[in-house]
């Protein structure tokens, strides 16, 4: 541009000329102007149109890629710019989901209509919950025949206390289906009530039958075993939860004698416990380690000052074996040592 | 700082409860993972005057030899058990599969007696980098990891001021592993009367099934 004139302008000046129609016309003619506002569109980066033969020939042979790419970059602006994934901030990444779905690169006009159309009916954390339970309700009728059309069902059960100090009671299911295949069946959760291996099992029951009509029925006439953890609300042998199933299953003349399983995970955590109790030094050795983590991430300015010392050099300390080393030593430990026993 | 000390941090999870093997194996592997960024951490909050105690204390345990031997070995054993664990809560787990998965855990885990290194796991790579060092001075050696001096005193003092020595290395892990084999052959014993009875008819056809066996659990 500047090659062009030896000097700028006036009418591109702060002090201005007198916008004469000849000037003005003569000025938007010349190849300065026509340079500067080529430059000012790419700058605000707004409907940048494929000029040369090699961009049209591109954005027609990589359509699709290019409609993807710019799909991929419309959302993840969005969620730089907001800063947060959190559920609230759902209305701004259903617009831009909307926009990046209707992307077109040799149509820029259609996304911008797309986003026109939008009812902006967004789903919110409340309605996001709701619509769970309508799932579950219409789910419901497919669950009650899978169950009345397995071959065995072993139930299981177990609580957990969530986030919000939620104490809920969660029932799956894992069956045999028709076919003889294995499947794991999520039938609900709930919270129990009342105290107890009796409340424990009038929960199950509830959340059962809340997962279909009269399902928890069916589920004793079908269950084989029960896998529960070790607590004594569970396998207590007057009134725990697997007396009071098998009692319920020889009331409703349930077919067989129901298995009682002590959840494996469950035992090897008790077996970890066992190695704390003994060893002394690895209680020791764990206290050492989480004063550690506490002394770090309870203070932001250690914190800041650990981010100091860090670094974006890619190079790991540990697990860097190379594969030559690895090979080496599987052949000495295993070929070699077999072969001089 | 960060360009000329050009080293790694990994967050220390504030999530470490010891009821599933993976929390505790994760906070045994950062600490290992980002070791180096720690000691120098450390030694750099040692200079504040509210942190300073809290930092030696810290770096001593991080720089004796003793405790990172125990902490890459604890790590070893505890991605065993990890692994163990999740294939115990997926979903394809019955109480016919579970037994290979313990046979296998039992072997991984007997492999680690006597000295011998998890192949490919942190103590065997702490092993190869630990360099030592003689001093000509005093005609003494040192250990260093990554030009780092370690301690090698294997020793506390007591309140009363006197040398208490800890445990052999060897000695932990060899107890380490015998309690692990104990204590799981322990609490899955229950289930093995029903497996007698079960195994049997597992993969009941002609060319698979133990006749004898199964009439004897008939």
């Amino acid at each position: 541009m500047h090659a062009l004139s030896t000097h700028q302008p006036r009418i591109t000046l702060e002090v201005g000329t007198q916008y004469r129609c000849s000037i003005v016309e003569a000025h938007l003619k010349a190849p300065y102007h026509i340079a500067a506002a080529k430059a000012a569109l790419i700058k605000a980066n707004t409907n940048i149109e494929a000029v040369t033969t090699l961009e049209k020939m591109i954005s027609k042979s990589q359509e699709k890629l290019a409609n993807r790419i710019g799909r991929y970059a419309t959302c993840v602006f969005v969620d730089a710019k907001r800063l947060t994934l959190s559920a609230y901030s759902w209305p701004a990444r259903l617009v831009a989901h909307e926009y990046g779905a209707a992307y077109n690169i040799n149509n820029r006009e259609q996304s911008a209509n797309a986003i026109k159309k939008i009812p902006l009916q967004y789903v919110n954390p409340t309605s996001h919950a709701e619509i769970l339970n309508c799932i579950v309700a219409v789910e419901g009728d497919l669950l009650s025949k899978k169950i009345e059309n397995c071959i065995a069902l072993s139930l299981r059960a177990d609580g957990s206390v969530d986030r919000t100090n939620q104490d809920k009671i969660y029932v799956l299911a894992k069956i045999v289906n028709s076919e003889g295949k294995q499947e794991t069946l999520f039938l609900g959760m709930g919270a129990q009530s009342q105290r107890g291996a009796g409340g424990l099992f009038n929960a199950i029951k509830e959340i059962i039958n809340a997962a279909g009509e009269h399902l928890y029925l069916k589920v004793l006439k079908k269950m084989s075993s029960i896998v529960t953890d070790g607590a004594s609300v569970n396998i207590g042998e007057r009134s725990g939860l697997w007396k009071l199933i098998d009692d319920d299953a020889k009331v409703h003349n349930a077919r067989q004698n129901i298995l009682k399983i002590w959840c494996a995970a469950h035992r090897s955590d008790l077996s970890l416990k066992d190695l704390k109790k003994v060893i002394n030094e690895l209680p020791s050795v764990m206290r050492s380690l989480k004063k550690l983590s506490s002394f770090i991430n309870k203070s932001s300015m250690r914190l800041a000052l650990l981010r100091e010392v860090r670094c974006s050099f890619k190079i790991v300390f540990f697990h860097s074996f190379s594969m030559i080393t690895l090979t080496n030593d599987i052949f000495t430990s295993t070929v070699v040592k077999r072969w001089h026993a | 700082m960060a360009r000329i000390n050009q080293l790694k941090y990994y967050v220390l999870p504030t999530v470490y409860e010891v009821r599933w093997a993976e929390f505790t194996e994760k906070l045994l592997k950062h600490v290992l993972l980002s070791w180096r960024c720690l000691i120098l951490f450390l030694r750099e909050a040692q200079k504040i005057k509210n942190d300073e105690i809290d930092a030696k204390i810290h770096l001593k345990f991080l720089l004796n030899l003793r405790n990172l031997r125990l902490i890459a070995f604890l790590a070893d054993a505890f991605f065993l058990f990890k692994n163990l664990q999740k294939h115990l809560q997926s979903d394809d787990l019955n109480i016919i599969s579970l037994q290979s998965y313990l046979d296998n855990f039992n072997a991984h885990i007997t492999d680690m007696k006597d000295g011998q290194k998890y192949l490919g796991g942190n103590e065997e790579k702490l092993e190869i980098d630990l360099v030592h060092e003689n001093i000509a001075d005093n005609n003494s050696s040192q250990i260093k990891l990554f030009d780092i001096v370690l301690d090698t005193l294997d020793s506390e003092r007591t309140r009363g001021g006197q040398a208490n020595k800890k445990r052999n290395i060897d000695v932990i892990r060899n107890n380490v592993v015998e309690q692990i084999l104990k204590s799981m052959n322990k609490r899955f014993s229950s289930e093995n009367d029903l497996k007698k009875i079960l195994m049997p008819f597992v993969n009941f056809d002609r060319d698979g099934t133990n006749m004898s066996s199964a009439k004897h659990a008939i």
